[in-house]
């Protein structure tokens, strides 16, 4: 990241706007649109449709990042020792890249049996 | 002091000695930090284990459907509850966030900070209630 940090300030903010409108759609549509939404066919019948994966793929890659470059934010807020806020950045980097790995895997690897 | 690490430059604060040298008024601002870094927190451990289940998608038709009624059941639809809950409370604060880096509502931040609480609670409850009592 830059210097300032003003890279990842406005991502933080350019990725919060999307998953503002990505999470609404996701939450109706798993939550409350009637419990078969979330079972295998349904999952099935949305990923036949390129569109979706996109929208899932889209969803994951802004989520995982912003999560965890938020969680470094507080990591540097509280933490002093530069060991240990190095040792934080190697955890938190490889968590969001192994959640960004498996999500991916699932959604684009996905065929229906 | 021991060696500080490089970027202290005067020596390194202790704990929360910020808060206490300065004064930190407890008021709407520090709330709604606050809520904001819970709610994150929350709802990163949450979008970690929901990657991990989701990718029970692979074990097929009959594993993956057990596992989403076994997260229907009520006690999951309180988790629910919760999880709309913070998800609500830290987007739209995070959308107050946003517009008054543009600039917007500045003046107003503490009347929006309550315009987000109440439509957060409201919304909650409300989404809350159908999830535990309507669809579990
Ligand atoms: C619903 C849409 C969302 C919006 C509009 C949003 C907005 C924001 C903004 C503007 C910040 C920066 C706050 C600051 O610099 O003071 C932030 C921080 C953060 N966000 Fe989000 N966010 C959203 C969803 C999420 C999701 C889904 C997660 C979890 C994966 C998450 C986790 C975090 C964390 C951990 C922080 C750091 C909190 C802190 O520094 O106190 N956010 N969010």
């Amino acid at each position: 990241m830059n210097r300032t940090g003003s890279t990842g300030w406005l991502f933080q903010r350019a990725s919060g706007a999307l998953i503002f409108v990505l999470v609404a759609v996701h939450f109706a549509l798993m939550h409350y649109m009637g419990p078969e939404k979330r079972l295998y066919a349904d999952v099935a019948r949305r990923f036949a449709n390129p569109l979706w994966k996109t929208f899932d793929i889209v969803f994951l890659a802004a989520a995982v990042p912003h999560g965890w470059y938020g969680v470094w934010g507080i990591v540097q807020d509280y933490v002093g020792s530069a060991a240990l806020r190095a040792a934080a950045l190697v955890a938190i980097t490889a968590a969001a890249l192994v959640l960004l790995c498996i999500g991916f895997m699932t959604v684009a690897s996905f065929h229906a049996v | 002091m021991p060696s500080d690490p490089p970027g202290w430059r005067l020596r390194r604060p202790r704990p929360f000695e910020a808060m206490r040298r300065y004064h930190y008024r407890w008021g709407e601002g520090l709330w709604s930090h606050l809520f904001h870094r819970v709610s994150g927190i929350a709802l990163v451990v949450y979008l970690s284990m929901h990657i991990w289940v989701v990718h029970n998608l692979q074990k097929g038709r009959e594993a993956y459907d057990a596992l989403m009624k076994t997260l229907s059941t009520p006690i999951f639809r309180v988790g629910e509850a919760f999880l709309l809950a913070a998800v609500l409370y830290h987007g739209l604060n995070g959308i107050r966030l946003v517009a008054m880096d543009c600039g917007l509502g500045m003046r107003a931040h503490r009347a929006t900070y309550w315009i987000v609480f109440g439509v957060c609670a409201a919304l909650g409850i409300a989404g809350g209630v159908i999830l535990v009592f309507c669809l579990a």
